[in-house]
């Protein structure tokens, strides 16, 4: 198997680090966004989390991998009524193609079983490959606008439905949805830029000693991966073990009674559009939490992953250049 | 299966969409209900919510249906293995007497939305394609959501909506609060949540049923009628749907109510739903109620209630005597003006409606609509895409180089009657040449706009560059939303500069507008010749592109560029434009007493549209450009 450069070799951009964590953690956050230049290893960070996840239990022969006991299944798996063989599973990171055809992404007809038996079946597409899973979209930004409103469709319910090409079909599709894009290159619609749960501005380490850490290891990488990876093996473990308990710590966070108020005040003072911001601020804030390692999510919690929820969703005025965020975030909340 | 989605019940504040909701379920010929508004406030969960509360199912519409799967088409299955001809429904049949559901439903494509008009309209289906004739009822309750940053909707398919309500976020603290708290409870326990919450929803459940049932015998009487049709006749809607809707949906308000006759209450709570997206006009501002969120209009409602009930009794028996009575002479007397649409000296009319009903109307906030413009989701406008990508819109026999995508759907349902006759040796299904079709792709093209801007010491004057670069903001807003692609040309002292090549990008071109100096002479025909050569490039890329020019100059051409003659040379350069028929728009920010109308001469020769900056408002703005891509043809 070929060896994607190690999550914890990474030099630096401890934010996009941070946010990546918090999702693998908590698949109902809501994906990432990750806004910056060119070359400041954002694809290296995602395709690195595959070393990372977690194996988990999934109904055989599933295309949809159906976790029992998680809630949502698919007709086929809801129809065996609880009596499935199961067989283990490691999660995985989906690449979604900029170019990728809508058919290839929702599921199209089968053509082999049309053909030679005349019979309707349905061909899973990326979007059955993603239940459960890390979707990934590489320049998220450049993505058609029907391959954008797809994504919406199954990303807000968790499910898609298929009525096209002579099939009609729906299956579960809950990911965590993972962009990233350069914002030179254009925007993002606003309705799937709320859609992310948290959003990342990333720059190029500008620190010279990282810079140059960073070459170093990136030159040993290239040259034999392998040893790189051995070498990183032992980090690398202890974070998935830190990811795990985490996962089992998350819904004995407690929350105190405190914190939903302040949710909700930060919410009503910079305005934001809707509810999503301040349920996200809770759920990160309680994901922040059982990371490192706490029973109860805090308000320090709450103010550090404040920036990453709320940063898209700020109202901006026109020719507004900062996002808008208040310095002081203790003081929103004493006002 | 236990149903484990967020019970409705337990939904926290937004009492008009749920009210809306419910009153289409007491009656389903209410017509369904557009909800409209921003980002992340429950509209899909309130909708999911409603199928527990009824026997209908929730149907959804995907954005990416493909039109056989919506109207139905021959069952190729059964043609191949039993060779009968056979129907098979689309979501259009799963649909009948049930809620069809339509997320972000502006994004839906132009041909999937006329053939949902249709259906709505007639009530039923009629398929006529590859071989099949079939009709079937068809009647839903149709339930979409929008949120109109991404495009608005076609006037005749808002109109298919029986009510429309606007969704905005709760703005107060505690209810805030307790949004979070139920909806982290719920996550958390999903079970254990919808358990807690299973009485409410089945007390819920028997209200709808009662009222469902008493719907049937709710009696109109005459004043009703009266007021119902005084109502839209106010509110200038067109045709005489509104009146019908109006009074059914006042029917559910009384039943839901528990009540078998219809108040004056009950219709001007049915008012604020069935009004907002049928009025013709703004209603002017009143002075007392500026349109308000739902949750204080109906607060604002409820205060004034008392009062009215008591004015009832007395008022609407006034009502009609004196409506008759005008009937005959109308537009003969009294000359106050309406405050709402005066069509055809109706204005007598508006006067025994004084007092409640024009208040009233104030409360319902006009949703801002385009008559004259029609005009897409999302981007500027849709083409037949000549390449292999782009939505999957239709099919063809004839292929193209370009595009060559086998349609496997159709192909299979043109062959399917043909199956029982042709000899089958390895496959199940025989295919001939003949059979074969293909996808027609359509795709999104944005048009492609370049900025002109005189940035010369003229223009430096602060006032005058300020206008103009909020002109160019208003139009660059309007490009988000658009999915324009823009470039920015400036031009000052020796000549033009691009200072933004092509992009989808407006964050960038804002950045660029804003560090934009000022200063020098006015090099106009070195802008404009930039400007077109951007423009040409760009054409020779993607001939598809739908390209415009916005120039925005007080006209004051003081350098040339070919000869000694400044003005000349501009002059030349639009003629150029002109004849590459490039479509133009010409924003003028001369500002002096003496004017030169320089810009006004420039617009003539390019055929361009002219307007003053003065004048420019950002609504405005962006309605011409939008009518200069309609002008272009590229509207659809």
């Amino acid at each position: 198997m070929e060896h994607s450069y190690p999550f914890t070799a990474i030099v630096g951009q401890e934010k996009m680090k941070l946010a990546l964590m918090l999702n693998l953690i908590n698949p109902a956050l809501g994906g990432v966004l990750i806004r910056g230049e060119k070359g400041t290893a954002k694809s290296t960070a995602v395709r690195g989390l595959t070393d990372l996840m977690e194996q988990v239990e999934v109904v055989e022969n599933c295309p949809f991998h159906c976790r029992p006991g998680s809630g949502t299944l698919c007709a086929a798996c809801r129809e065996k009524a609880g009596v499935f063989k199961t067989v283990p599973y490691t999660r995985r990171v989906v690449e979604l193609p900029v170019s990728s055809t809508e058919d290839r992404v929702v599921g199209s007809l089968n053509m082999e079983q049309a053909i030679k038996k005349g019979e309707k079946v349905f061909e899973p597409g990326l979007l059955a490959q993603a239940n459960g899973n890390i979707l990934y979209v590489d320049e998220i930004n450049l993505l058609d606008d029907h391959i954008v409103d797809v994504l919406l469709d199954s990303a807000a319910m968790g499910v898609n439905t298929v009525e096209r090409e002579g099939v009609s079909y729906s299956h579960p599709a809950r990911f965590v949805l993972v962009g990233t894009m350069n914002p030179e290159e254009g925007d993002l619609r606003p309705q799937l830029l709320d859609r992310f749960g948290l959003v990342v501005e990333i720059r190029g380490e500008q620190e010279l000693a990282k810079r140059s850490e960073l070459i170093a290891r990136r030159m040993d990488y290239e040259k034999d991966p392998t040893a790189f990876c051995r070498l990183w093996e032992k980090e690398q473990q202890e974070l998935r073990n830190r990811v795990a308990r985490a996962q089992k710590r998350l819904n004995d966070v407690v929350i105190p009674e405190s914190l939903y108020r302040d949710a909700a005040k930060i919410g009503v003072t910079l305005q934001v559009d809707g509810h999503r911001a301040d349920i996200t601020l809770l759920k990160a804030a309680c994901t922040l939490a059982a990371f490192e390692g706490d029973t109860e999510a805090r308000r320090e919690h709450l103010i550090q992953v404040a920036p990453m929820v709320l940063a898209h969703r700020m109202r901006r005025m026109p020719f507004d250049t900062t996002d808008g965020l208040p310095t002081d975030w203790e003081r929103v909340l004493n006002d | 299966m236990t149903d484990l989605r967020y019970p409705f019940a337990a939904i926290v504040g937004q009492e008009q969409v749920k009210k809306a909701l419910l009153y289409n379920l007491i009656e389903p010929r209410i017509g369904g209900v557009l909800l409209c508004g921003e980002k992340g406030t429950a509209k899909s969960t309130i909708v999911r919510g409603l199928a527990a509360l009824t026997e209908q199912k929730v149907v959804d519409l995907p954005l990416s249906i493909t039109e056989d799967m919506l109207v139905g088409a021959i069952d190729f299955e059964k043609a191949v293995k039993e060779g009968v001809k056979a129907f098979s429904g689309g979501v259009l049949e799963r649909a009948h007497e049930n809620i069809l559901y339509v997320d972000e439903v502006n994004l839906l494509p132009d041909g999937i939305v006329s053939t949902l008009i249709c259906a709505a309209a007639s009530g039923e289906n009629l398929v006529e394609r590859e071989g099949i004739s079939f009709r079937h009822d068809c009647r839903f309750v149709l339930v979409g959501t929008m949120n109109p940053e991404e495009g608005k909707l076609r006037p005749q398919f808002l109109d298919r909506f029986g009510l429309y309500v606007e969704v905005v976020g709760e703005p107060d603290l505690e209810i805030r609060t307790e949004i979070i708290r139920r909806r982290m409870d719920y996550e958390r326990k999903p079970v254990a949540f919808c358990e807690k919450w299973q009485a409410e929803s089945l007390a819920l459940r028997k209200k709808i049923q009662r009222a469902k049932a008493l719907v049937e015998d709710v009696v109109v009487e005459e004043d009703i009628r009266q007021l119902a049709a005084n109502y839209a006749r106010q509110a200038g809607t067109e045709g005489n749907r509104c009146e019908v809707v109006l009074i059914r949906t006042a029917a559910a308000v009384a039943a839901w109510n528990g009540r078998d006759y219809i108040t004056a209450e009950d219709l001007k709570e049915a008012a604020v739903y069935v009004l907002p997206h049928r009025q013709r006009q703004e209603p002017p501002p009143m002075e007392e109620e500026p349109p308000q969120s739902p949750q204080q209009e109906q607060n604002t409602e409820q205060d004034g209630q008392e009062e009215q009930k008591q004015e009832q009794p007395s008022q609407m028996p006034e009502q009609e005597p004196e409506y008759e009575a005008q009937d005959g002479n109308d537009g003969e007397e009294v000359e106050t003006p309406p405050p709402e649409t005066n069509e055809g000296g109706s204005s007598d009319k508006e006067q025994l409606v004084e007092g409640e009903n024009v208040a009233l109307l104030s409360l319902i906030p006009a949703i801002p609509r385009d008559r004259l413009l029609r005009q897409g989701s999302g981007r500027r406008s849709k083409t037949k895409s000549g390449a292999n990508k782009g939505r999957y819109a239709a099919f063809t026999a004839h292929p193209t180089p370009r595009q060559h995508d086998l349609a496997l759907d159709a192909t299979l349902r043109v062959a399917a009657p043909y199956q029982s006759q042709r000899d089958h040796s390895d496959c199940a299904v025989a295919l001939t040449d003949a059979d074969l079709r293909f996808k027609v792709r359509e795709d999104h093209v944005g048009a492609t706009i370049v900025f002109a801007v005189d940035a010369s010491g003229s223009m430096g004057a602060q006032k005058r560059m300020k206008a103009a670069k909020e002109a160019i903001l208003s139009m660059l807003l309007d490009s988000y939303q658009k999915r324009d692609r823009i470039g920015l040309v400036a031009f000052r002292k020796e000549g033009a500069q691009t200072l933004l090549d092509i992009t989808a990008s407006v964050d960038l071109a804002q950045k660029k507008l804003q560090e934009l100096p000022t200063g020098g002479r006015t090099p106009l025909a070195a802008g404009l010749y930039q400007s077109w050569q951007l423009l040409k490039a760009r054409r020779l890329k993607d001939p598809e592109l739908l390209p415009m020019l916005v120039l925005v100059t007080d006209g004051r051409a003081n350098r040339s560029l070919w000869t000694e003659d400044a003005v000349a040379d501009a002059l030349r350069a639009a003629e150029l434009i002109r004849q590459d028929h490039i479509h133009t728009v010409v924003v003028d920010t001369e500002k002096e007493f003496i004017s030169l109308h320089i810009a006004r001469q420039l617009a003539d020769v390019m055929d361009a549209a002219y307007y003053k900056v003065d004048d420019l408002k950002a609504e405005q703005l962006q309605t011409i450009v939008k009518s200069r891509s309609i002008l272009a043809g590229l509207d659809v």
